[in-house]
């Protein structure tokens, strides 16, 4: 079982994937009663999905260290874009800045460093039951992330005061009947449920600020971190002097240093 | 902008701080002094001036423990904002007796390492801020009353782990270790902020007060079982229970000695603490959630890890493998609702802390040059050529196997009695089968130092001990181990005081 093979199955039903749902999309277009699920919002989202998905496992399955860190990079982007569907502003550009910008950056230049063009084969692992455990274990994160999200979503968070709306919540607006086409939701329409179709109404007729949104989940976060979150956040500092005394320790080149330090501790001791 | 823009920012001063966290703040001052000096006084950095350091920094440690024990009894908290109440750190009197063997463990480590780094070349000025930093990691660990803050404390125990792992130049194992530590230690930290993102779904918040005195509002059972599990596996991989052992033997034989000794007690102190902490007293009212697996953990850490222990020839295998066994007869108490038994966890854990400590240092200083292990075959015949060692590390091994006329044998007793009358019966028969086996392999080391004939003699054989600090480190571990082992009263004295009020 190569890899080859798995990689070209992987870039075949990805594509396959990809191409079923833009045409899904683009159906949706004629027949908008039909295929209610693609609101524009849920439909850039489902295709993020897809794409988020394919990066993800061709990082993991790509035999080039380079290839794999750029659709790590690639991955991190859709990310981003989902979160800003889900009016994360700030969390978007931190993803992209810190994980995509800084991070993946270093990961570059180690892997530079140690790519050898002779040898680009990382592929191979001297475990053999290495993947099939990696597959059950991911195969049982996944079964207790999808029943955290459910049970999750089915009950209202009770932190909420009253007043609050329950879209504060990220992934309940990317679902909230906010994004259902307006067509769907009259014809779907009791006299008895009228007040929600205003409020429906009032939130799609004030679009979202963006550059508020953006500085308020700032300042949110800036209030949050300097009242709540004082103490940890002071403590971090420790944290970041431990690592860069660390790194210092680790960076140095430890055989040149300790010829050095015997040559003067020898001397000293001479000496006297 | 209206009324909202105002924004009073609170400010923790300084002597606020100091007020509630002052043994950490010491260690701060300790780690600060010893860059200064490292820096600035060429005299340290030789053979001959190696000894100023050291000697410093064990005053800013029982100047800790001053600090430590002025707290006890005055319950200090940190609390940010007032209006919230709830504490981020804070120390009840079982987090002091926690910080004091803390502090304990790093004095002697402090007095060993001295000779010990000049032997195996280890010259790194940082290396007594990394162990100093790694003990303020600790010491904010136990005055954790905030889920982040355990986090960031934990991190901030390991990372100079890390490092001090793989300092044995010498040795090549110990940059193995680094590695391997490294990584894994990585993925673990990974579990546990999972685990912690999914507490917080849980209860809303991440403040242990708020926790215990909240109700499990949100998202249902599956989110709290999915936290629960995934922080225990965190602290599991850092206190080295089964199945996330692997690495304990390879990174405990590669890291320098000492540094082997520090990990294997106070890592161990640090993070049996929190789990009472975090587990025990905020979670008590969801104890159906944790006991069980922390019980399996424990029950499946005795049979496996006393299975390993027993073929291993290598004299730090044989103690990464015991200190593997010892988390598991720990849990026991960890399963029992009585507080009383969460101070005798603490109580075994100076009992092993100090029989830990001695058998390190005494594989210190015979282990050869360059070689940085001590296998069985080295320590034939010790008994004879160095009585001291010899019948030293028989009084330590007869502590770990829980054996009468030591301090181990009561801390067993205290803990196992907690647990029967709390009715774990069958997790009680199962540590005491368990520690009738490891009498086997504590009983391996003594009948090599006794009854076999030397075959290679070192120079370190004839030494009786290389240094007065030595001695010093020998004196409080023997001591301590023997004379709690006959009269134990006056620790459990101090435990039950403990007790006397605990709020929250």
């Amino acid at each position: 079982m190569g890899a080859d093979r798995s990689l070209k199955l992987l870039s075949g039903l990805g594509g396959l994937a990809l191409v079923a749902y833009l045409v899904l999309w683009a159906a949706a277009g004629f027949v908008p009663e039909r295929l209610p699920f693609f609101t524009p919002v849920r439909g850039l989202f489902g295709l993020l999905a897809i794409l988020a998905v394919i990066s993800a496992l061709a990082m993991v399955m790509l035999r080039n260290p380079v290839h794999s860190a750029l659709a790590l990079v690639a991955n991190f982007f859709f990310l981003a874009i989902i979160y800003l569907l889900m009016q994360q502003v700030l969390l978007a550009f931190l993803q992209v800045l810190v994980y995509a910008g800084a991070i993946m950056v270093l990961f570059l230049f180690v892997i530079m460093f140690f790519f050898q063009p002779g040898r680009p084969d990382l592929g191979s692992s001297p475990i053999r039951q290495q993947t099939l455990g990696g597959v059950l274990f991911a195969l049982a994160m996944l079964a207790m992330a999808m029943v955290v999200i459910f049970q999750g979503a089915s009950r209202r968070p009770q932190w909420l005061s009253a007043g609050e709306e329950v879209r504060s919540s990220p992934v309940a607006y990317l679902f909230s009947e906010a994004a259902v086409p307006r067509k769907v939701q009259e014809i779907s329409l009791t006299p008895g449920r009228k007040p929600e179709l205003q409020a429906t109404r009032q939130e799609e007729e004030q679009p979202v600020n963006v550059a508020k949104a953006f500085g308020g989940q700032v300042r949110a976060i800036g209030i949050r971190l300097y009242t709540q979150y004082l103490v940890p956040f002071e403590l971090t500092s420790v944290l970041i002097l431990i690592a860069i005394i660390a790194a210092v320790v680790m960076g140095r080149d430890r055989a040149k240093k300790i010829m050095e330090l015997e040559r003067t501790r020898q001397g000293e001791v001479s000496g006297e | 902008m209206t009324a909202e823009a105002v924004l009073t920012v609170p400010v923790v001063h300084l002597r606020e701080w100091w007020v509630a966290f002052a043994p950490g703040i010491v260690l701060l001052l300790a780690v600060i002094t010893q860059l200064v000096l490292e820096l600035t006084l060429p005299y340290v950095r030789t053979n001959r001036g190696a000894w100023v350091v050291p000697l410093i920094s064990s005053l800013f440690v029982l100047w800790a423990g001053v600090e430590a024990v002025k707290q006890w009894g005055r319950y200090p908290t940190l609390p940010v904002v007032p209006e919230r109440g709830s504490p981020v750190l804070a120390a009840d009197n079982l987090t002091l007796l926690f910080v004091l063997l803390l502090l304990l463990i790093l004095l002697m480590v402090t007095l060993m390492s001295h000779v010990f780094n000049v032997r195996i070349r280890l010259y790194e000025a940082e290396y007594y801020p990394l162990l100093f930093l790694s003990v303020f990691g600790m010491v904010t660990l136990a005055y954790s009353r905030d889920l982040v803050v355990t986090f960031i404390a934990i991190e901030m125990l390991s990372l100079p782990l890390y490092v001090l792992v793989g300092l044995n130049v010498d040795y090549l194992k110990s940059g193995e270790a680094a590695l391997k530590y490294f990584l894994l230690g990585a993925f673990a930290s990974g579990f546990l902020v999972m685990g912690i993102a999914l507490l917080y779904g849980t209860f809303g918040t991440l403040n242990y007060q708020e926790m215990a005195a909240g109700t499990m509002t949100l998202n249902g059972p599956a989110f709290l079982m999915a936290g629960v599990a995934l922080v225990l596996m965190g602290f599991a991989f850092k206190i080295a229970l089964v199945p996330f052992h692997v690495w304990v033997p390879d990174v405990y034989q590669g890291s320098p000695s000492v540094v082997t000794g520090f990990m294997a007690t106070g890592v161990k102190a640090a993070l049996f603490y929190a789990l009472i902490s975090l587990f025990a007293q905020t979670m008590a009212d969801y104890r159906s959630y944790w006991v069980l697996p922390v019980a399996a953990f424990g029950a499946l850490t005795m049979v496996v890890g006393n299975l390993m222990a027993i073929p291993q020839t290598s004299l730090k295998r044989l103690l990464a493998y015991s200190s593997v066994v010892h988390a598991g007869y720990l849990t026991v108490g960890l399963v029992v609702p009585d507080r009383i038994a969460w101070g005798y966890i603490w109580f075994y854990l100076v009992a092993y802390a100090l029989a830990v400590l001695g058998s390190f240092l005494i594989v210190s200083y015979l282990e050869p040059e360059g070689k940085g292990d001590v296998s069985l075959d080295d320590i034939r015949g010790l008994a004879r050529t160095n009585p001291y060692a010899g019948y030293a590390m028989t009084i330590f091994m007869v502590s770990l196997a829980g054996l009468p006329i030591s301090m181990g044998f009561f801390g067993k007793l205290f803990l196992f009695v907690e647990a029967v009358h709390a009715g774990w019966t069958w997790f009680v028969v199962l540590a005491l089968v368990a520690s009738v086996f490891s009498v086997y392999y504590y009983l391996k080391v003594i009948v090599a130092m006794f009854m076999d004939v030397k075959l290679v003699e070192t120079e370190a054989y004839r030494k009786p001990s290389p240094s007065r600090l030595y001695d010093l480190v020998y004196l409080l571990t023997l001591v301590g181990t023997l004379i709690f082992g006959v009269v134990p009263g006056p620790v459990v004295e101090l435990v039950r005081e403990a007790f006397i009020r605990i709020p929250l």
